[in-house]
């Protein structure tokens, strides 16, 4: 099935090429990182992680997304969804490995990562959460693959399929949950310590997910052959509606928390990010631009009418994905480090190479979720030549 | 499918053509060439026999580095001999063995490994005193030529040294450009 | 109901019926968790220290004590406080005892500079949240202990200290470094440091080198403590009952094991 993917146009080189040129950038910016140490970035002692991290759990929620369509399809049956799964799948195939390449370029000592098999630590959420992660990657390599393997051929996927399929339903949900313990078991931070970090994870990333699905959806149709159906588009932005919701009420909670308690140190990390503190607020507009963004979209989808129309609805996905992107990406974890324990106010903001590493991950992930997808619409097209 | 075969073959030789440094060194580079690391004057015996220490001398620090770091032990009592040692990098190996580069460092070339215990070890000359001494304007240039970050903390340094400002300033590119 | 819909209920249900059985392993491994605490069987032994305020406020007590720590340690001076390594230093009274402050504490109070250093917890949340080990109880003295040569540098134990008491090698240390002792290692970039208790000192029975060298200064006489909590007979212990002593942020489970006489 592989050779599917030296098959493709002008525009799938073009793209190929394209990737290819940003992940040069991001190992030339890996390199110079590699030999300086993590001085290139803007991080510091009272702000040890940043954008890297960031970015890491944003994408898990991607991964996590890919349930929102297995879901429906493999436990309801729900047809409509029959040519979307194998896009989720693969979508979320790409999203952990960036994920993966996101904890990397954040360590200090990477050639030692091995150690966290060696010394295995019970105790630790990140071992659980590499771990969740790395079995996430192989359940959805193995059930895409097979499962459409199997279709080309115009057979039933092997019967060993089907328990690894409903084992990856708890496994998605489990690798958001376990994402959100890495932060919200942490005493010292008190903005992170909150029982409803799991839940809000879970809902932002049943929002962003599919709404990217969707844009893909879109663009697939667009430039190629392969089309989703129409139904299969509605069933999602219906989901991503339900779940932005959710999530704007999941927020809406923690702000009353935060807000009515009156507890100083709950309360000074939610000043910092809407208001600013003492005179330092870089957050400020990222977090405003987001929380505008995504309750314009509520509002949006609210209207089926205005759902239902295609051109819209790739106007407000996108619009979707940055407010989250911000709000549980920076707003989230650089929030949690200000004001640090010491109660001193250091503030964060990515370096040129931090970006370009950042980008040249997103590069490889991208340029996987390329060719995956280049597959799947060659096999398409070969099944049924239009 | 006949083409996939093609392909991960094609993906195997790619994967050996490209690690060729790597195998090339390790075919050829061993033959003809004797380490002979300079053993130190008026010591008669090492921690271990000999055979012991050339096999297992990364595994000896290994284990004393556990023993030390983790297990909160000092001394070390050679099987081969009884003598007792204190359990240290510096303050053992390398006080018989004085100069690194001429007994650990021969062999290390030869047989091609590179431990990185001297990132954080400090190895010691041979009047015994450390080689690192301070940032010394010899080390100034050479830092200039890494890339931003460092060049930053050596900028700095540099401030407290007025003259040394002043050569920044006359070579700005050195400096500034990037 | 259609058929899908009882299967995934039936499914649901199984999966909730999985989860009741794990709860009992959940409980016993959190009380494994608990065991840590304080309230467990205590250590055989536990260093620890005891910090006079008053003590420790001349400038010359608070230079000599963190200049003792540091050479002794090659522990780098890097001016950007951002990157600094630091196994021992001072903040003002009110960022360290925010919780022990008010908007009607005197000023000259607040201002007070404290000394501050790993606390080596006897619950340490930098312990839990390690993914290798690299930083671990030792289970004989209670040290909190940092393994620099298994560190993989991912932070998680700065994220969890609520002290700030650890730093990370953002680079390489050595160019900061005044004049390096080589009796210690220095440290490479990529791995978080800390105060350690001296623990190769105390290996060959002496004090920490910050307790040593403040009680060769007059003024510093008593100003830093350090003995074994374990043993009824030790200096700290007679000071912590004799003397009004607090520890940094209690409320959090952490129990410290450096006390402060104000
Ligand atoms: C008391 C001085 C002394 C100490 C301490 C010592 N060595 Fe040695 N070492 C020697 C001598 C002498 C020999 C040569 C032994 C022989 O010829 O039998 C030797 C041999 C060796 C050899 C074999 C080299 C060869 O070509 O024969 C190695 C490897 C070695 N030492 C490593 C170490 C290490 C690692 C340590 C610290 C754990 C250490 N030594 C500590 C004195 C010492
Ligand atoms: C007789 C030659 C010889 C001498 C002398 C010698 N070594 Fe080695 N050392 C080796 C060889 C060969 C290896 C590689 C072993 C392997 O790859 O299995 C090695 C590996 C090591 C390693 C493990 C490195 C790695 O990446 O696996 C350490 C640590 C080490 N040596 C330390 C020392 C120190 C310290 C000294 C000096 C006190 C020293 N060695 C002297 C031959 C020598
Ligand atoms: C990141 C810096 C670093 C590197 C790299 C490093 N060490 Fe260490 N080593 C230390 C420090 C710091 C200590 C003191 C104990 C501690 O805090 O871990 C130490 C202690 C030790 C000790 C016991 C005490 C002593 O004084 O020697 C041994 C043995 C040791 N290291 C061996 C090694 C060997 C062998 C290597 C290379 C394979 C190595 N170390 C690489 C930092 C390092």
């Amino acid at each position: 099935m592989l050779d599917k993917a030296f098959s493709g146009g002008k525009n799938y080189w073009g793209l190929v090429v394209f990737w290819f040129a940003i992940i040069l950038a991001g190992m030339w910016a890996y390199a110079i990182q590699l030999s300086e140490g993590l001085i290139v970035t803007g991080l510091s002692r009272d702000v040890p992680w940043g954008f890297y991290i960031s970015q890491f759990t944003f994408l898990v929620g991607v991964a996590a997304s890919a349930v929102m369509v297995v879901l429906p399809y493999y436990l309801h049956h729900y047809k409509a969804f029959g040519r979307m799964v194998i896009l989720g799948e693969f979508l979320a195939v790409s999203a952990v490995l960036m994920c993966m390449l996101f904890i990397f370029v954040d360590m200090g000592q990477p050639m030692r990562v091995l150690n966290v098999v060696l010394h295995p630590t019970l105790n630790s959420v990140m071992f659980w959460d590499m771990t969740v992660l790395f079995g996430y990657l192989i359940l959805n390599l193995v059930i895409g693959w097979m499962t459409f393997d199997a279709e080309r051929k115009g057979g039933e996927p092997p019967k060993w399929i089907k328990p690894l399929i409903y084992l990856s339903i708890p496994w998605a949900v489990s690798i958001h949950t376990v994402t959100a313990f890495l932060y919200s078991g942490l005493e010292a931070r008190s903005f992170w310590m909150t029982a409803i970090l799991a839940p809000r994870f879970l809902a932002s990333a049943f929002a962003s997910g599919p709404s990217l699905l969707i844009i893909l959806a879109l663009i697939l149709r667009k430039f190629t052959t392969f089309d989703v159906g129409s139904e299969a588009i509605q069933k999602l932005a219906v989901i991503v509606t339900y779940a932005i919701a959710i999530n704007v009420f999941f927020v809406a909670v923690e702000l009353f928390t935060g807000l009515y308690s009156n507890i100083p140190h709950h309360l000074q990390h939610f000043e910092y990010l809407f208001l600013g503190l003492h005179g330092k607020g870089a957050l400020v507009p990222w977090i405003w631009t987001s929380q505008t963004l995504i309750a314009l979209a509520l509002v949006l989808m609210l209207f089926p009418g205005i759902r239902k129309n295609e051109v819209l609805l790739a106007i407000i996905c996108p619009a979707i994905i940055i407010g989250i992107w911000i709000e549980k990406g920076m707003g989230l974890i650089v929030t949690g480090f200000i004001p640090s324990p010491l109660e001193s106010i250091t503030e964060y903001a990515p370096t040129g190479i931090e970006l370009t590493i950042a980008l040249g991950v997103y590069a490889i992930g991208f340029l996987v979720l390329t060719v995956l997808y280049r597959i799947v619409v060659n096999v398409r097209e070969g099944l049924n030549p239009s | 499918m006949y083409d996939s075969g093609k392909i991960i073959g094609g993906l195997v030789l790619f994967t050996v053509a490209a690690a060729f440094p790597v195998w090339y060194t390790h075919a050829s580079g061993k033959a003809g060439y004797q380490p002979n690391p300079v053993l130190p004057e008026g010591k008669t015996k090492c921690v271990e026999s000999k055979e012991y220490m050339l096999s297992e001398h990364m595994n000896l620090l290994d284990e004393w580095r556990d023993l030390v770091v983790r297990e909160g032990q000092t001394t070390y009592v050679s099987t081969a001999y009884g003598d007792e040692y204190e359990m240290s990098f510096t303050k053992t190996c390398l006080d018989c063995h004085e100069k690194k580069e001429e007994f650990c460092d021969k062999c290390h070339t030869y047989a091609d490994v590179t431990p990185y215990c001297w990132d954080c070890h400090v190895e010691k000359t041979a009047t015994g005193r450390m080689q690192h001494v301070r940032v010394g304007r010899q080390s100034k240039p050479d830092m200039l030529s890494n890339a931003e970050p460092s060049r930053r903390g050596a900028a700095r340094l540099e401030d407290k040294d007025k003259a040394m400002t002043a050569r920044i300033d006359s070579e700005p590119s050195a400096v500034i450009g990037r | 109901m259609d058929d899908s819909r009882r299967s995934f209920l039936k499914k649901a249900g199984l999966s909730a019926l999985g989860i009741g059985a794990g709860f009992p392993l959940l409980r016993a491994s959190v009380r494994a968790l608990q065991d840590e605490s304080e309230q467990a069987a205590p250590l055989s032994k536990q260093w620890a220290m005891v910090i006079d305020i008053h003590k420790c406020l001349q400038p010359e007590v608070i230079k000599t004590c963190i200049e003792a720590c540091h050479r002794e340690h090659n522990v780098p001076d890097i001016e950007d406080p951002r990157k600094d390594i630091e196994w021992i230093r001072t903040e003002s009274f009110e960022k360290v005892f925010a919780d022990q402050t008010h908007p009607h504490t005197q000023e000259s109070i607040k201002q007070l500079p404290v000394m501050i250093l790993c606390n080596h917890c006897a619950s340490p949340s930098c312990v839990r949240v390690c993914p290798t080990k690299a930083t671990w109880k030792r289970e004989q003295d209670g040290i909190v202990m940092m393994d620099m040569h298994r560190c993989i540098g991912c932070r998680y134990c700065i994220a969890a200290c609520p002290y700030g008491a650890r730093s990370f090698n953002w680079q390489d240390p050595r160019p900061f470094i005044q004049e390096i002792r080589p009796e210690y290692p220095t440290r490479t970039k990529g791995v978080v440091e800390k105060c350690t208790f001296c623990f190769e000192r105390i290996a060959k029975g002496m004090v920490p080198a910050c307790v040593e060298a403040c009680q060769k200064l007059p003024q510093g006489a008593g100003a830093l403590t350090f003995g074994d909590l374990a043993d009824a007979n030790s200096e700290v212990v007679k000071i912590l009952r004799e003397k009004y002593t607090i520890r940094r942020r209690p409320g959090l489970g952490t129990a410290p094991n450096v006390f402060y006489v104000i």
